[in-house]
């Protein structure tokens, strides 16, 4: 039972672990009073937990001045004490990273930059999966089309 | 078994390339007109299956079927596999413009393993050579994947040794899933399994 038990641990790591198939987008910031709190997830969809949390000030915006991680949910809050932009970094160790700019001291604003290439444009899961495999069987589709064309007009000459 | 961007170093992001324009080339040379409906099946597979997560407890796993894909597709399985990533990286922001050359470079080396590792199995253990195709795809994509991390930063050599070891037990599931789908494709469409170039 025992040993059942750390092959389930184990059989679940990788996931954790290994930077295949989860990629930061979608970062989102939320302001509630003094406390800003941002989130970031994956892709996918799953928060990203536990990441490291890098948090640089506006008066010194290439000197951190906290390291954290996010909680369970993917969350990290803090309350700013100057005015301006600040930035946070999250990083899971695996490979992946996110980057956010919360704006603090004026209005609620923010900003999100995900390094791997997102968007807030982003298109929905199920449909970027519809169109890519569309794009990819008609792309195939054709150049195997033009191929047989080819060699059809080859063995006529 | 993608690489964000702004994880990896230009000099391995341009060797990555180097690779990955050198395999395409060789894979659409060995790539004829007969072969392309079954490498946009693979392909569109490949691009699919890591969105497939199984919820195990409070995380999840994905197959990567890179050993299936090299055991039916040989060195076509670059092309595929190239496509199969740039969409994923342009569709659903996987990995990244930057970094599909070390990706393509990393997966196609594994299908081709695979490949590779089957074909020295005699054809009696077709079942055995799966299992190692699918197992060593897992395991040398890991090694890639720690050796490009680990050339970019030394600080990532703890995080990339441990990348290696956590997919031991993916490996093996990946492998007996291999052998699963390669027995049921040997009974139905024989002509297809190991017989690439």
């Amino acid at each position: 039972m025992k040993y059942g038990v750390l092959l389930f641990l184990w059989i679940l790591i990788p996931e954790t672990l290994f930077p295949h198939g989860v990629e930061v987008s979608n970062i989102t910031a939320e302001t509630s009073g003094a406390v800003q709190t941002v989130y970031f997830k994956y892709s996918t969809g799953e928060p990203m937990m536990y990441a490291k949390i890098r948090l640089y000030p506006p008066s010194t915006p290439d000197m951190e001045i906290l390291q954290s991680i996010t909680d369970r949910g993917g969350y990290f809050s803090f309350v700013p004490d100057e005015s301006g932009e600040w930035r946070i970094t999250a990083e899971d160790g695996m490979g992946h990273q996110g980057e956010i700019t919360v704006a603090a001291g004026n209005e609620q604003s923010s900003e999100h930059k995900d390094p791997a290439g997102g968007s807030g444009g982003k298109l929905p899961v199920p449909l970027a999966a519809v169109l890519g495999i569309s794009l990819i069987l008609n792309g195939f589709g054709f150049w195997y089309v033009a191929g047989i064309k080819k060699k059809g007009k080859t063995h006529a000459h | 078994m993608h690489i964000s961007e702004g994880i990896l170093s230009a000099p391995v992001l341009a060797a990555g390339w180097g690779t990955a324009v050198l395999g395409l080339g060789v894979g659409l040379k060995k790539t004829p007109t007969e072969k392309l409906p079954e490498t946009a099946l693979v392909s569109s597979v490949l691009f699919l299956v890591s969105l497939v997560h199984v919820p195990i407890g409070p995380s999840s796993i994905h197959l990567t079927i890179l050993g299936l894909a090299g055991i039916l597709l040989g060195w076509s399985a670059i092309p595929g596999l190239f496509i199969a990533l740039l969409l994923q990286g342009l569709l659903l922001q996987f990995g990244g413009l930057l970094s599909l050359g070390v990706n393509t470079t990393v997966m196609g080396t594994a299908a081709l393993s695979a490949y590779g590792i089957g074909r020295l199995f005699p054809k009696k253990l077709v079942l055995a050579a799966a299992f190692a195709g699918g197992f060593v795809a897992v395991m040398a994509g890991s090694a890639l994947v720690t050796l490009s991390l680990f050339l970019s930063s030394k600080e990532l050599f703890t995080t990339a040794a441990l990348i290696f070891a956590a997919n031991l037990p993916l490996a093996v599931v990946e492998g007996v899933l291999t052998a699963l789908c390669v027995e049921f494709l040997r009974r139905l469409l024989p002509q297809y399994v190991f017989k690439s170039a």
